[in-house]
C-alpha cells in the first residue's frame, strides 16, 4: 500500500501527479468498506459516503499520524473520489451486470443516502455544479467538498487556503443558485 | 451569466444574506440603485432562502469534531445537542461529552467569549468539578468539549438509593465545596440545576457546565434588554436573573438552596412555567417561598422544620444581600446543623414582614404595567384615527403623554421597576414619534414633543449612565428635543418657554455626553 501521508504532502506541497497515484487507493478501501458495511447490516447504519471516507482514511493513515489538516485534504481528494465513483454508477445503472452483486448494491446504497441528504438526485446536481464551475470554479469546488466529502466548512477552508468566512459566504450563495438552477 | 456579472450578483446576495430578513429586500434595493436586472436576479435567488428547506442542508450531526469521533447523542437541549464522542487516536482510551450550540444563537459572539474565558475555565481544577477541555467551530456553530461523567443527576440518585437526610446533606456539602472554589476563581455557575450535578458509581459529585452559561449569554450589563438572550433554566433561576439584572455569586447561592430545597423536602418550592413571563417574574421574585418542612412529607416535615427550614429559606432570600454571602458560609451552618450546634442563620421576622408588604406592592406595579401598555396603544391609535378624522386630537395627546411620564416617575424610586420603566419610555418614544410626524406647523406640538424627548433622553442618561449603547440614545434623543426647540425658536424667535427649554436641553445634553457636571433632574 503506498504511503497516503507522503502521498497528501506531496500533493499539498503541488505535486499534482501525488493525487492520481492516491486516487485508486482510496477507491479501493472505499468499495471494500462498503461491502464490509453492507454485509454488517447494521439497522442503524446508514451507509452514508462521507462516513465511508472518514473510516477510509483511518484504515489508510497510520493511527499516529492522524492530523485535522491532513484529514481535511485527505477528505478533499476523497471528495473528487465519491463524486466520480457515484456519477459513473448512476449513469450506467442500467449496464451494472458485470459488476458484483455487492459492489453494485453498497455503491446504490451510497448514492441514496447522499440523494436523501441532499434531496436532489445526483445526474441534476452535477450538472448544475458543472455550469456553476464554468462562472464560478471556486464554489463548484466548495460544492464538491461540502456535499461529496461531507467537509465541514472550516474543513473545506483548510483544503482551499481560505478563511472559513469566505467558504460559509460561497457556500450559501452557491447553495442558492443550484436552488434556483434546479428549480 | 458571466462570471464578471455572477461575481457582482453574488457579492450583493451574501451582504443580504447576513442581514435579518425584514432587511434584505430594502438593502437589496440600495446597493442595486438602477441596475433593475440585477436587482431582479438577486431577489430571484434569495427567495430560495427558506430557514426549513432540506436543498442541499448539511446540518446534520457531526461525526468527527478535530480528534474527536462522536459515538452518539446522549442529550438534547434549549442550547443544542450533547454527543459521547472518544479521542480518535486511540493514544489512550479518553471520552468527552461534545455539546454542539444550536444554530441562531449568536455564534461569533459566543465564540469570542468561549476564547476569552477558556484560560479562566481550563483553570478550574476540582475533584467535583467537570473540566473544560476544549472548543472550536463546527459548520460555523461553537462547540464545547467537557469530560464525560457516567452518572445520574443528583436528585434521581438520592431518591432511588432512598438516601437518609444526612447523607442528602453530605452530598450537598461536596456541591457548596465546587461551587465555593470556582467562586474563589471567579467564575459563577450561572445555571446550577439537579441536572447539571450527577453522581457517579463511586458516589462523588460531579457539577457539568460551569462557565458555559456566561459564555451564552449577553453581558447584561453591557445590553440591558429585557429580551436579552437567556441562558437560564427558569425553574432553577434567581430573581436577579429572571429580571436581567447582573449576577454575582448571590446568585448561584439562590440556585444551591434550591437544589437543596428539593433534596430535603423532595419537591421543588415553586413550579415555573417557562411560556408564561410575567407570572415566572411573579413566582420568583415576588411570592413568598413556603418552609421546606410544609412540602415534604410527614415524615420530612419533623426533621425539617426549625433549622432547616430557616438554613433553606436564607439561601432562598429575595433580596441577594441577605442570603449566604458565600457557599462555604451555607455549607458551615449546615455542618454546625449536622454537629447539633447552634446555627447563624436567623428566622426573619418583621423584615419578613416587611418584604410581604413590598412584595404586594411590586406586584401592583406589575399588574398596571399592563393595564397602562394597552391604555397607551388604545390612546396612540385613538390619536392618528382622531387625527384623520379631525377630532380633538389635542386633548387626547395631553391624556396620553401625561400618563405615561406621571406613570414612568411615579415608579422610579420602587426597587426592581427597571424592566418596566424601559417599557415605559420605549412606549413614550413610539408616542413620541407617531405625534413627530403630525406636528409640522403646530408649534405648540412641537414644544410638548421636545419636553418629552428631553424627560427620556435625561431619565436614559441617569439610568444607563455606564452603558455606552443607551448613553448614545439619551443623546439623540435629548438631539431631537434641541431641533424641535430650534425649529419653534426660528418661527417664534423670542418665545420664552422655548428659549429655557433649549437652555435646559443643552445642559442635559452636556450631562449625558459623559461630562463629569451635575445632572438635571427629571422634574425640573
Amino acid at each position: 500500500m503506498a504511503d497516503v501521508v507522503a502521498l497528501l504532502e506531496r500533493w499539498q506541497r503541488g505535486d499534482k501527479s501525488a493525487l492520481d497515484e492516491m486516487l485508486p487507493e482510496v477507491y479501493d478501501e472505499l468499495k471494500r468498506l462498503a461491502r464490509i458495511y453492507l454485509s454488517r447490516e447494521r439497522p442503524d447504519h446508514s451507509l452514508q459516503p462521507t462516513e465511508l471516507v472518514h473510516e477510509a482514511y483511518m484504515r489508510l493513515v497510520s493511527q499516529r499520524e492522524v492530523d485535522w489538516r491532513n484529514r481535511a485534504h485527505f477528505l478533499g481528494v476523497a471528495a473528487q473520489v465519491i463524486r466520480r465513483v457515484l456519477l459513473h454508477h448512476a449513469e450506467t445503472r442500467s449496464a451494472q451486470k458485470r459488476e458484483g452483486y455487492a459492489n453494485r448494491v453498497s455503491l446504490d446504497a451510497a448514492l441514496q443516502c447522499l440523494e436523501r441528504d441532499a434531496t436532489v438526485d445526483i445526474l441534476t446536481l452535477n450538472g448544475a455544479m458543472e455550469r456553476l464551475a464554468a462562472i464560478d470554479p471556486r464554489q463548484s469546488q466548495i460544492v464538491e467538498l461540502r456535499v461529496f466529502g461531507g467537509l465541514t466548512v472550516e474543513e473545506a477552508a483548510e483544503v482551499l487556503s481560505l478563511s472559513a468566512t469566505t467558504v460559509k459566504r460561497e457556500w450559501s450563495v452557491a447553495r442558492l443558485w443550484l436552488r434556483k438552477e434546479l428549480t | 451569466m458571466t462570471s464578471e456579472r455572477w461575481t457582482r450578483v453574488k457579492q450583493v446576495l451574501a451582504d443580504a444574506l447576513d442581514l435579518s430578513r425584514d432587511q434584505r429586500d430594502a438593502f437589496v434595493d440600495q446597493a442595486c440603485g438602477e441596475d433593475q436586472d440585477l436587482r431582479h436576479e438577486v431577489l430571484t435567488l434569495l427567495r430560495g432562502d427558506e430557514p426549513d428547506s432540506n436543498f442541499l442542508n448539511l446540518d446534520r450531526a457531526p461525526q468527527r469534531l478535530g480528534p474527536w469521533r462522536i459515538v452518539r447523542e446522549i442529550g438534547r437541549g434549549g442550547m443544542g445537542a450533547v454527543y459521547l464522542a472518544q479521542r480518535e487516536d486511540g493514544q489512550f482510551e479518553q471520552r468527552a461529552a461534545i455539546k454542539v450550540i444550536k444554530r441562531g444563537m449568536d455564534s461569533e459572539a459566543v465564540l469570542r467569549r468561549f476564547y476569552a474565558e477558556r484560560q479562566i475555565l481550563a483553570r478550574l481544577q476540582h475533584p467535583n468539578i467537570t473540566r473544560l477541555l476544549d472548543g472550536g467551530l463546527f459548520d460555523g456553530r461553537p462547540y464545547f468539549v467537557m469530560e464525560y461523567v457516567e452518572g445520574e443527576p443528583i436528585l434521581d440518585y438520592s431518591s432511588r438509593h432512598s438516601l437518609t437526610l444526612r447523607d442528602r446533606v453530605g452530598l450537598f456539602l461536596s456541591v457548596c465545596d465546587a461551587v465555593d472554589y470556582a467562586h474563589g476563581n471567579l467564575v459563577l455557575h450561572r445555571d446550577l440545576k439537579g441536572g447539571n450535578i450527577l453522581v457517579d458509581s463511586r458516589g462523588e459529585v460531579k457539577l457539568l457546565d460551569f462557565g458555559i452559561a456566561k459564555l451564552l449569554t449577553e453581558d447584561v450589563a453591557a445590553e440591558q434588554t429585557v429580551n436579552a438572550a437567556q441562558a437560564f433554566t427558569p425553574q432553577a433561576a434567581s430573581p436577579e436573573q429572571v429580571k436581567g439584572e447582573p449576577l454575582t455569586t448571590a446568585s448561584d447561592i439562590y440556585s444551591l438552596g434550591l437544589l437543596l430545597y428539593e433534596l430535603l423536602a423532595e419537591k421543588p418550592p415553586y413550579r415555573v412555567q417557562a411560556n408564561a413571563p410575567l407570572e415566572m417574574v411573579d413566582l420568583i421574585c415576588e411570592r413568598a417561598v413556603p418552609r421546606p418542612s410544609l412540602l415534604a412529607g410527614l415524615a420530612g416535615a419533623r426533621v425539617l422544620r426549625g433549622d432547616l427550614d430557616t438554613i433553606v429559606l436564607k439561601a432562598l432570600e429575595k433580596d441577594s444581600s441577605r442570603r449566604y454571602s458565600r457557599a462555604s458560609d451555607f455549607a458551615a451552618d449546615l455542618r454546625r446543623y449536622l454537629e447539633g450546634r447552634p446555627i447563624q442563620a436567623r428566622p426573619t421576622g418583621t423584615a419578613y414582614r416587611l418584604r410581604k408588604f413590598l412584595s404586594r406592592h411590586r406586584r401592583g406595579v406589575a399588574a398596571t404595567v399592563l393595564v397602562m401598555l394597552a391604555v397607551t396603544a388604545a390612546i396612540a391609535d385613538a390619536i392618528r384615527q382622531g387625527r384623520r378624522a379631525g377630532r380633538r386630537f389635542e386633548e387626547l395627546h395631553q391624556l396620553a403623554g401625561n400618563f405615561l411620564f406621571e406613570f414612568h416617575d411615579a415608579i422610579a424610586p420602587l426597587p426592581g421597576a427597571a424592566p418596566a420603566r424601559e417599557l415605559v419610555e420605549k412606549r413614550a418614544l413610539q408616542y413620541l414619534d407617531i405625534l413627530a410626524r403630525e406636528s409640522s406647523g403646530n408649534l405648540d406640538l412641537k414644544r410638548e414633543l421636545a419636553e418629552g424627548y428631553l424627560r427620556v433622553g435625561a431619565a436614559q442618561g441617569l439610568v444607563h449612565e455606564s452603558n455606552p449603547a443607551k448613553a448614545a440614545e439619551a443623546r439623540a434623543n435629548v438631539e431631537k428635543a434641541i431641533a424641535l426647540l430650534e425649529q419653534v425658536l426660528r418661527a417664534k424667535p423670542s418665545d420664552p418657554t422655548a428659549t429655557s427649554d433649549l437652555a435646559r436641553a443643552r445642559l442635559t445634553l452636556h450631562s449625558v455626553s459623559g461630562s463629569a457636571g451635575p445632572h438635571p433632574t427629571l422634574s425640573q
